[in-house]
C-alpha cells in the first residue's frame, strides 16, 4: 500500500478523537435529528401562500442589502489592495513593517462583522451606514490577508525584470505582480461580496436595515408567510450575483 | 568600462563562494560570452553588473562608478542604461507584446506616467520601431502568454532595447530555446549590437554560438575565472576543462 503509512493511523485516531469531543460539546442528539420532520411540518403549514404584494417593498429594501455589500467590499477592496503590499514578506518596506500590518489585519480580521455591527449601531445609530462599516471593516481584513498571499505567491521573474529596467522598487512591483494576480483578486473580491451578501442579512437583524432587517421584523411578529417571502428573494439574489461573478471572472481571466 | 575588481560573492548558508576574487575588465563594444556549467557562477557574474546581486568582497565599476555605492537612486539609473534578457523571458504576463516592450521604460518616467501609461509620441515611435526590427509587428496587441519561446524572446530583446541601453546582459537568454531559434535570437543580438555600439555580455551554454558570435570568450568553473581570450584560442583542452565532470569521489551520494 504505497500511499499508507503507519503514522497515518495516529492521525485518523486523533482526529476520530477531535470528533468524538466536538459531538459531546454539540449536544449531538440522533434523537433531535429525527424531529427534522417538525421543521418540515412548520414550513409546510407557515410559509404559504407567499405574500406577492410584498415584492415591491422587498425588492427595495434588498437593493439596500446589495448596497451595503457591494460598497462595503469595494472600499475594502480598495484599501487592502495597497495594504497587501505591505503585508507580503515579499513586497514589505521592513520586516517590522511587515509584521505590524499583518497583525492588525488579522486583528480586524478576528472581529465578526457582527461584533463590529452591534457596536456600531450603539454608537453610530440604526441603519445601513452601521452595516455598511461592518462589512468594510472585516473585509479589508479578510481581503488584505488573501491578496498579500497571492503577492507572495507571485512569480518572481517579471519582479526582477522591472528591477533591472530600473524601475522604482514600488512601480515595478505593482506592474509585475497585478496583472499576475488580478483574476484571482477579482475572484476573491466575488466571493466576499457574496458572503457580505449574506452577512448585510445578519446586520440587518439587528438593526442595520435592508431586507435582514424586514425578514427580523417579519419573524418577530409572526408574519411567517411574508418571512418565506423575503427568502426567496434572498435566495434569488444570491444566485444572481453569483451568476455575475462567473460571467465576469470568465470575462477577465 | 566595466571593471570587476577582486568579486567574491558568497550565498548565505553556502560555504564555496559562487564567484572567486574574480578581477577583469570588458571594453567598450564588445560581444563577450561567458561559458561555464551550471552552477558556475555565470549568473551571479552577469548580476552583479547591474547590482542585482550583492558582493561579499570586491567592487564593480561601471563607467567609473562602483555599483555597490550607489544610492537607490543612482542605482536605477545605472540599471535604466543596462538592458538584460532572462533565459524565463520574465515578460509579464495579461499584458500585451506592446505593453510589455512599454515596460521598457518604466525607469525613465514619473510614477504617475506610468501607472496612467502616459507614453510620448516618441516613445511609441520607438516601441513600434523594435516591434518591426524585431518581427513582432503583427503580434503587438497580442497578449504575451500566447507566444512562442522564440517570440517571447523577441519581447524580451525589444523591452530591453526600449530602455535604449548601452549594455546588453543576457543570462542564458536561449537555454529553453531550440538551436535553430538560439541562432536567430543570437544573430538579432549582434545585428543590434553592431547597431548601437552596443556593450553586450551574455551567459550561454552552447559553446558554438558562443565561438560564432563573441568577440571575447570568458569561462567560469567552481566561480573561478579560468579563460578569458579570443573565440579563437579556446582550445579543445580549455573545453574539456570547463565542462570535465568532477571526479566522482568528489560527489555525494
Amino acid at each position: 500500500m504505497v500511499w499508507f503509512r503507519k503514522r497515518l493511523i495516529v492521525y485518523v485516531l486523533f482526529i476520530a478523537l477531535a470528533v468524538l469531543l466536538s459531538a459531546l460539546k454539540v449536544e449531538l442528539s440522533f434523537v433531535a435529528l429525527f424531529q427534522l420532520e417538525n421543521t418540515w411540518d412548520f414550513i409546510q403549514r407557515n410559509f404559504w401562500p407567499l405574500r406577492w404584494e410584498l415584492l415591491p417593498y422587498l425588492l427595495q429594501q434588498s437593493l439596500i442589502t446589495l448596497s451595503v455589500a457591494f460598497l462595503g467590499t469595494l472600499a475594502a477592496l480598495c484599501v487592502a489592495l495597497p495594504i497587501s503590499f505591505l503585508a507580503a514578506s515579499t513586497t514589505s518596506a521592513s520586516k517590522a513593517g511587515y509584521y505590524a500590518v499583518r497583525s492588525s489585519l488579522s486583528l480586524v480580521r478576528s472581529v465578526p462583522e457582527i461584533v463590529f455591527g452591534l457596536i456600531f449601531v450603539v454608537s453610530l445609530g440604526l441603519g445601513p451606514f452601521a452595516a455598511l462599516l461592518a462589512v468594510f471593516l472585516h473585509n479589508v481584513g479578510v481581503l488584505g490577508k488573501l491578496i498579500s498571499e497571492l503577492i507572495e505567491a507571485a512569480e518572481p521573474g517579471p519582479q526582477e525584470a522591472m528591477k533591472s529596467v530600473g524601475s522604482s522598487r514600488r512601480i515595478g512591483q505593482i506592474f509585475s505582480i497585478i496583472p499576475q494576480i488580478w483574476p484571482n483578486v477579482l475572484s476573491h473580491y466575488f466571493y466576499r461580496f457574496e458572503v457580505a451578501i449574506r452577512t448585510s442579512l445578519v446586520l440587518g437583524m439587528i438593526g442595520g436595515g435592508g431586507l435582514g432587517q424586514s425578514l427580523m421584523n417579519y419573524y418577530n411578529s409572526l408574519a411567517y408567510e411574508a418571512m418565506a417571502t423575503a427568502i426567496i428573494i434572498i435566495m434569488i439574489l444570491v444566485i444572481v450575483v453569483d451568476i455575475m461573478g462567473g460571467i465576469v471572472r470568465k470575462r477577465v481571466i | 568600462m566595466i571593471s570587476l575588481e577582486n568579486v567574491t560573492v558568497t550565498y548565505e548558508k553556502e560555504t564555496e563562494p559562487a564567484l572567486s576574487d574574480l578581477t577583469l575588465r570588458i571594453e567598450e563594444g564588445e560581444f563577450i560570452c561567458v561559458l561555464g556549467r551550471s552552477g558556475a557562477g555565470k549568473s551571479t557574474f552577469i548580476r552583479t553588473i547591474n547590482g542585482l546581486q550583492a558582493l561579499t568582497k570586491g567592487a564593480v565599476y561601471v563607467s567609473g562608478k562602483e555599483v555597490g555605492q550607489l544610492s537607490e537612486k543612482e542605482t536605477r539609473r545605472l540599471r535604466t542604461g543596462m538592458g538584460m534578457i532572462f533565459q524565463h523571458f520574465y515578460l509579464i504576463p495579461r499584458l500585451t507584446v506592446k505593453q510589455n516592450v512599454l515596460t521598457g521604460r518604466l525607469g525613465q518616467k514619473k510614477a504617475y506616467q506610468n501607472l496612467l501609461g502616459l507614453f510620448s509620441e516618441q516613445e511609441i515611435k520607438q516601441a513600434d520601431y523594435y516591434l518591426q526590427e524585431l518581427g513582432l509587428t503583427s503580434f503587438a496587441d497580442r497578449r504575451v502568454e500566447h507566444l512562442s519561446g522564440g517570440q517571447k524572446q523577441r519581447v524580451g530583446i525589444a523591452r530591453a532595447m526600449m530602455q535604449e541601453p548601452y549594455i546588453l546582459l543576457g543570462d542564458e537568454p536561449v537555454a529553453s530555446l531550440d538551436p535553430s531559434i538560439s541562432d536567430s535570437i543570437f544573430r538579432l543580438v549582434r545585428t543590434l549590437h553592431e547597431q548601437r555600439h552596443l556593450t553586450t555580455i551574455i551567459n550561454v551554454h552552447d559553446v558554438d554560438l558562443a565561438k560564432k558570435y563573441a568577440t571575447r570568450i570568458l569561462a567560469l568553473k567552481k566561480g573561478e575565472l579560468i579563460f578569458d581570450g579570443q573565440p579563437s584560442e579556446l582550445s579543445d583542452e580549455v573545453y574539456s576543462l570547463i565542462y570535465e565532470e568532477e571526479s566522482l569521489n568528489n560527489r555525494a551520494f
